[in-house]
């Protein structure tokens, strides 16, 4: 059975543990508010390019673009991963590179160029792959997320254009909710067709100025910018939520742990008094026996 | 008077969404406005100011809106006009001084390739384009 001493030793370790969780899941809770408004707040600007895509793939008629061709084959498949940089958010991150070695796995026979996005990512493709395409962190110190995804996209459009990949793919967390974050897997280029076209149907014509593949050819290079900005937004929101839930859990944990650690120390300590009152009453009867 | 849906939107913020009699943005080849039912297009935008005849809640007020931007795209239908650009300022939110000395350091420094000159070249743009809207140009 262990010392009254040791049980208050590790009491106070797991309470200055609890304090740190508790701590994070703080941060975490105040910064979740503004990564998922900024998540929210780039919707609109997400629908509308969509659309506009859509006007052009459909209504431009003829106009051409590589991006819009089917996957070069031969060529290898370049795979975006991203997390988080950071972990102690559960299992968040883990997720996300167990679902792009599944992905990985699924187009066997291809080589493969790995891009990292996020602390996290780049470490867990340098040990399970030795190499990388390119890697950044998913929040720099010194530039805002909109330009860290304009540099992203275009390393991401160069390789593509110099024949280094023939497809472009990424794997990122889902934010479904609070509680749920999914990892996803989607194609970036070539840019897919969205099924369902309404409204491109109740349009004759469309006019581009100053001609279609002009606008196409600076569109879908924005879209793919876009495009990996709001996946960065949401790996962050994500991230927050994971690590909030997280520390949440640790802290009622650690709690539970101190609980019954406390209980523990009683009655060892009560035990410890016990022993001793008996062994004083024990030597008063010796003593009175012995016959003073 | 008949009104079209205007909307200003960037990767940041719905910027503004509203009714408008008259959307007038900086088109690649030119001034464009779009009075409700114009044709469907589509166009690149390079830096300048957009400029929209808005239309308060009651159907009367007619409130003049200006925001200059950076290059984008807009979408006109029939019954809306959309602009998406990277950034929009409307003249609280361009501080001129800044902006001034901003385009001053821009002028000075030296450009090394043809990217960089078209880079800089668009950066003067839209940093005349805010200084316009502020009404600070020089």
């Amino acid at each position: 059975m262990p010392s009254v001493r040791d049980l208050r030793d590790r009491i106070k370790s797991l309470k200055n543990t609890q304090q740190i969780t508790k701590a994070m899941k703080q941060v975490a809770a105040a910064r979740i508010r503004r990564a998922e408004a900024a998540m929210r707040a780039a919707r609109p600007y997400a629908q509308r390019m969509r659309a506009m895509l859509d006007d052009l793939v459909e209504k431009g008629g003829k106009i051409d673009h590589p991006w819009l061709q089917p996957a070069r084959a031969g060529r290898p498949l370049g795979i975006v991963l991203m997390t988080a940089d950071k972990g102690l958010a559960g299992a968040y991150n883990a997720n996300t590179v167990r679902e792009a070695e599944r992905f990985a796995r699924g187009r066997q026979g291809e080589s493969i160029v790995w891009y990292a996005v996020g602390q996290k990512a780049a470490q867990a493709v340098r040990r399970a792959h030795g190499e990388l395409g390119a890697n950044w962190v998913l929040v720099s110190k010194e530039r805002p997320m909109v330009e860290q995804a304009r540099l992203i996209a275009e390393r991401l459009a160069g390789d593509f254009a110099g024949g280094q990949v023939g497809e472009i793919a990424i794997v990122r967390p889902r934010f479904v909710s609070m509680l749920t974050q999914r990892p996803e897997s989607a194609r970036l280029i070539p840019v897919e067709r969205e099924a369902g076209g309404e409204r491109a149907a109740t349009l004759s014509a469309v006019e581009f100025e100053p001609d279609g593949v002009t606008v196409l050819s600076a569109l879908l290079p924005k879209y793919l910018e876009f495009t990996i900005f709001a996946a960065m937004q949401e790996t962050l929101a994500g991230f927050f939520a994971a690590q909030l839930l997280a520390m949440t859990n640790a802290t009622d944990n650690a709690g539970k742990l101190i609980d019954e650690l406390t209980v523990a120390m009683n009655s060892a300590r009560q035990a410890a008094i016990t022993k001793e009152i008996l062994e004083i009453a024990g030597g008063a009867e010796a003593l009175r026996a012995a016959g003073h | 008077m008949a009104t079209t849906t205007f909307s200003i939107v960037t990767p940041e913020a719905l910027r503004f969404e509203g009714q408008a009699e008259l959307v007038i943005v900086p088109g690649s080849e030119g001034e464009l406005g779009a009075l409700p039912r114009h044709a469907a297009l589509v166009t690149t935008l390079k830096p300048g100011i957009v400029r929209a005849n808005t239309v308060g809640p009651d159907g009367k007020t007619v409130v003049r809106r200006e925001f200059a931007i950076g290059p984008g795209f807009a979408q006109v239908l029939p019954e809306s006009v959309t602009v998406l650009v990277d950034a929009a300022w409307e003249k609280p939110e361009v501080d001129v001084e800044s902006t001034r000395a901003e385009l001053r350091a821009l002028r000075e420094r030296p450009s090394n390739s043809e990217a960089e000159v078209e880079a800089a070249r668009i950066s003067e743009q839209v940093l005349a384009a805010k200084l316009r809207v502020a009404g600070g140009h020089e």
